[in-house]
């Protein structure tokens, strides 16, 4: 049987234990990030997953992928823990301000330059961003079928596989050939934890840094300027209550709670 | 391209039945065709597809592109997105309206990219600017604020819209759309996906987001052991169990029919009440329009409190018990 | 003189933090309630994981992180839930292996690689352990085998490993020649020989399982006996069990001392007194500096002998200094704790009370505070280099390692 290398584009997210210290900057509306720790999003790692047990019974390797600024590395050194064999952090100032268009043209640019690739995985949706764009952009810029919200994988052939796409109560079983970009769900895979073997690997194996002049790209293509959509302005959600604080022993908060869900209308009377 | 003309919606089927959300993307089409002076166009892609472009008429659509094909009974991307593209191609439309289903959220990305056009996705509500550009509304920057999405430049100005958020119009039997057939050149052979066969599940819970009362645990559950306290609160209020998303990824509740919050379900109850939930804005986005809502959470700095109408700075093992008991006393 | 963990090392701490965050910590409930189940899957979990190749050189199938990776590991899983860490079995399964050689390593290694074996020293009897001329569990030849009667008791999980190593009597008290000293004799046992029998097992104030083990009549092939060989006692390997316990339980009372800190913190933020967290009151702002100053010093000096360890060199004295504090700063610090968590410091599900019972378990394992004391003394009078400096490496039982 053929072995297969796979990709997987990760993302870094603010690391969700610390989401609570992430605060919204009210003048320029823009989230303060600053000393939140990044961490790969909860479905980047069932991507990755799939791609690391797709190499233990095929044979092959698993490339990881990433654009975003310096730091990211550091996302990219944990999938090599997890058993990712090499890594590439796509990494310009022109890159910056991207949209899901201008990102996945940056991916398509870096998956191009790592040459022959049998699949390309994804989390089907970013913690952050939650739109689950990337991976059919993505597919378009390297001429690949893709498949996205996928919860069960079979290869079937050196380039052929089958594949369960979830849709809203049911799914559609489909088959497709190689090279293929495929977005999955959380249910795909129990996750692995880290081995100790990871710490060894990540000494090992490289994390690739590639600027703008490692790509084939066409400039007007990136960024900010190569974004079609843009934030036209924002709003403020007014989220705040009364806030009306119950206090005393369990059954006397209790009583008080009920009685005034009564008064509001939203508990029957006794 | 750099012009368009006519707001497209593209109606989702499966099983030959037209679905909800393409009914609903037809009652906010009409609205935003209204805006601009152009008309309501909607995209069906099927097999056998007669009784359902009558639907689309009746449900307000002026123009039905229809592409009636065995290979489009079930949807494949790499059939519908080509399709798609030689359609807008054709017929440049100005904008074009996809709902966020899972099928949306699979063909929208993928044809923006195929005719190189942006992308709104996931929005919950449209406007129209005073140069006709669509705006896109999309809960943004962790759903704190309401991001206003453009895309100035190129056509067909593009957004899925979230199931759920935008009112269906009136039925009026009889009434009738003009029908353009599209013809369908694309074979099996030339495509790489090949649908094997679907299937079907039966919806068993409530949803959360129709039910009256909703009880939602976060992070601060701690455990699965501590969860089924999360469910037994919602059974003494007949109502329906959500979650944050922490929960979700611990598989203590069910990521695809309990997260609520800005990637996940908008519930709109009378009754909240949120146990151990400490309030991320993405999570009280989905609760702010509940009548009433109640958070307990031993943390009593938990920014929940501010979003609440009653909180208890406790813990929920201790005050859940008490609840249910009370709760005995009114409904007997 | 650096004082910087590696990158390797600090990676290994990461990987242990998550595997107690993800397999340990949201499963609390079901280690406070001693659910054999759970706690055989999590031991299975912590093998697969490999947390036991840390000490395993590169050439012979671990991953070399050293005594200092190794250390840094067991401090953060035992800061989730303290308990006789199982690695420590796989890890002296290991040493046994590999001081013993031959037929023994061959049969063991590829297990201990995989982490599907454990062993425990049999050195105890019920009488003490520290008083060798008085052990009463003795072997004798027969043809090229021995056969080995007696009983060995206080072994840490001993009613789960698959081997062991057992010390014992082989002389003659009236001959000369294999009297005193040269009357002990290390073999490697295994718990499917005919005769080793499991007689009790028991349960101490912290939950953690201590065994009895009775030999009657087992009969242990001639290579199964642990070089330098018969009546040559306290060879090597023991001062290597030494080393790797005393290091292992030194990471647990870490762990102990990181998990009060870590505990008490969150606590201190959580709990409001008097319209304000704990925390500004200054009677807990001082307990918390006495526990954080506690930590500092017990990571010091554990660090610091396991590193001289990984250059090569005895840290022999370093390590009971190391142990012998990291004793005294777990049972201060985690009462510190306890205080600050008021009455629920002693409830079973906070973790304070936990990591009180357990800092006391760890005290007779690798020899208690006096037996410290002894060595430590006796190296500050009579060692070569009084000044807290290492000795060359010979000295060592790690040059079997």
């Amino acid at each position: 049987m053929k072995e297969l290398h796979s990709v997987v584009c990760i993302k870094p997210v603010p690391d969700q234990r610390f989401w609570d210290k992430i605060s919204l900057d009210p003048k320029t509306q823009t989230l303060r990030r600053a000393g939140i720790p990044v961490a790969l999003g909860p479905l980047d790692l069932n991507a990755l997953e799939e791609a690391l047990r797709i190499k233990e019974s095929r044979g092959g390797k698993v490339t990881v992928v990433s654009m975003g600024p310096p730091g990211t590395e550091e996302i990219l050194e944990w999938a090599i823990v997890l058993g990712a064999d090499e890594a590439v952090l796509l990494s310009d100032r022109a890159f910056a301000g991207a949209d899901t268009l201008a990102t996945a043209y940056v991916l398509a640019s870096g998956i191009k330059k790592l040459g022959d690739v049998d699949l390309v995985f994804l989390g089907n949706e970013s913690l952050d961003g939650s739109t689950g764009q990337v991976g059919p952009q993505v597919a378009e810029f390297l001429g690949m079928s893709h498949l996205t919200h996928i919860t069960k994988i079979d290869l079937t052939g050196d380039n052929k596989l089958e594949a369960k796409f979830r849709i809203e109560f049911g799914s559609i079983d489909v088959e497709v050939k190689t090279p293929v970009v495929i977005a999955v769900d959380k249910e795909i895979n129990e996750p692995r934890l880290a081995n100790i073997w990871g710490a060894v690997w990540a000494q090992e194996r490289k994390i690739n840094c590639w600027s703008i002049n490692d790509v084939e790209v066409d400039r007007d293509k990136l960024g900010l300027s190569g974004s079609p959509t843009q934030v036209a302005g924002v709003t403020t959600i007014e989220l705040k209550r009364k806030g009306e604080m119950l206090t005393g022993e369990p059954a006397d908060i209790a009583r008080q709670l009920v009685k005034k869900l009564q008064t509001d209308k939203v508990l029957p009377e006794a | 391209m750099k012009e368009g003309k006519g707001v497209w919606v593209f109606i989702e089927q499966r099983g030959g039945k037209v679905s909800e959300v393409g009914l609903e993307l037809l009652g906010i089409g009409r609205e935003l065709a209204g805006k601009v002076n152009e008309k309501l166009e909607a995209v069906l892609f099927g097999y056998q597809t007669g009784s359902m472009v009558d639907e689309l008429g009746a449900y307000g659509a002026d123009t039905v592109y229809v592409a009636d094909d065995p290979l489009l009974e079930v949807y494949n991307s790499d059939a519908y997105a080509v399709l798609m593209q030689e359609l807008i191609e054709q017929y440049k439309p100005g904008m074009m309206i996809v709902g966020a289903s899972n099928i949306g959220s699979d063909l929208a990305p993928r044809v923006a990219a195929k005719v190189n056009t942006g992308l709104s996705a996931h929005c919950i509500g449209f406007d129209v600017d005073e140069h006709g550009k669509l705006l896109g509304k999309v809960p943004g920057f962790g759903g704190a604020v309401m991001a206003d999405i453009i895309c100035p430049e190129d056509y067909p100005q593009m957004a899925t819209a979230r199931p759920g958020f935008f009112q269906k119009l009136e039925r009026v039997e009889g009434r009738k759309a003009d029908v353009v057939k599209v013809e369908v050149k694309l074979r099996q052979e030339d495509i790489n996906i090949k649908v094997l066969g679907t299937s079907k599940e039966e919806l068993t819970a409530r949803p959360v987001e129709s039910a009256d009362v909703v009880v939602a645990g976060g992070f601060g559950i701690g455990g699965e052991e501590n969860w089924k306290l999360v469910e037994e609160l919602a059974d003494a209020l007949n109502g329906s169990v959500g979650a944050t998303r922490p929960p979700c990824d611990e598989g203590w509740a069910d990521l695809e029919s309990q997260m609520i919050g800005q990637s996940g379900k908008t519930v709109r109850p009378s009754l909240y009440i949120g146990l151990g939930v400490s309030g991320a804005v993405h999570h009280l986005v989905g609760i702010q329009d509940s009548k009433v809502i109640v958070a307990i959470n031993k943390d009593s700095k938990a920014p929940i409190f501010e979003a609440a109408d009653y909180g208890i700075a406790a813990d929920f093992r201790q005050i859940v018990p008490s609840l249910i008991e009370e709760l005995k006393s009114i409904t007997g | 003189m650096s004082f910087k963990m590696t990158h390797e090392q600090e990676l290994a701490r990461k990987i242990a933090l998550e595997f107690a965050e993800r397999e340990i910590i949201p499963h609390r409930d079901k280690l406070r309630v001693e659910d054999e189940e759970f706690e055989e899957q999590l031991a299975v979990k912590e093998a697969k994981a490999g947390f036991h190749l840390a000490m395993i050189p590169r050439d012979e199938g671990g991953t070399g992180l050293g005594q200092v990776g190794r250390v840094v590991m067991e401090e953060e899983l035992s800061a989730a839930y303290p308990r006789m860490v199982s690695s420590l079995h796989r890890e002296f399964a290991y040493v046994f292996a590999k001081a013993t050689g031959g037929v023994v390593k061959e049969k063991w290694m590829p297990l201990i690689l995989k982490g599907e074996a454990s062993a425990a020293p049999f050195i105890n009897e019920p009488q003490g352990g520290s008083d060798l001329m008085n052990y009463t569990t003795t072997a004798r030849r027969d043809g090229d085998d021995w056969i080995i009667n007696g009983r060995k008791c206080f072994i840490s999980d001993g009613h789960k490993v698959e081997f062991g190593m057992i010390l014992l009597k082989t002389g003659d008290p009236k001959d000369p020649a294999t009297r005193g000293a040269r009357s002990m004799t290390a073999f490697i046992v295994e718990e499917d020989m005919p005769g080793y029998k499991v007689e009790r097992v028991e349960k101490s104030m912290a939950g953690n399982l201590t065994a009895t083990v009775s030999f009657t009549d087992v009969r242990v092939p001639g290579n199964y006996i642990v070089p330098p060989g018969v009546g040559r006692g306290i060879s090597p390997v023991f001062l290597a069990v030494w080393d790797v316990g005393r290091m292992g339980i030194s990471a647990m009372l870490l762990g102990c001392i990181l998990g009060s800190c870590r505990s008490s913190i969150q606590f201190a933020k959580e709990r409001v007194l008097y319209g304000k967290p704990i925390h500004d009151l200054q009677a807990i702002k001082h307990r918390i500096a006495d526990m954080y100053i506690d930590l500092a010093a017990s990571r010091a000096l554990t660090y610091r002998a396991a590193w001289l360890r990984d250059q090569g060199m005895n840290s022999s004295q370093e390590q009971s200094i190391a142990k012998y504090y990291c004793t005294q700063a777990a049972i201060r610090a985690s009462l510190h704790a306890i205080n600050i968590h008021g009455g629920s410091g002693v409830m079973d599900e906070y973790m304070p009370q936990m990591y009180y019972r357990y800092a006391p378990c760890l005290i007779a394992g690798g020899g208690t505070d006096e037996i410290m004391k002894d060595t430590i003394a006796a190296s500050a009078i009579n060692g070569a280099n009084p000044v807290m400096g290492a000795n060359p490496a010979e000295t060592s039982g790690f040059y079997i390692l």
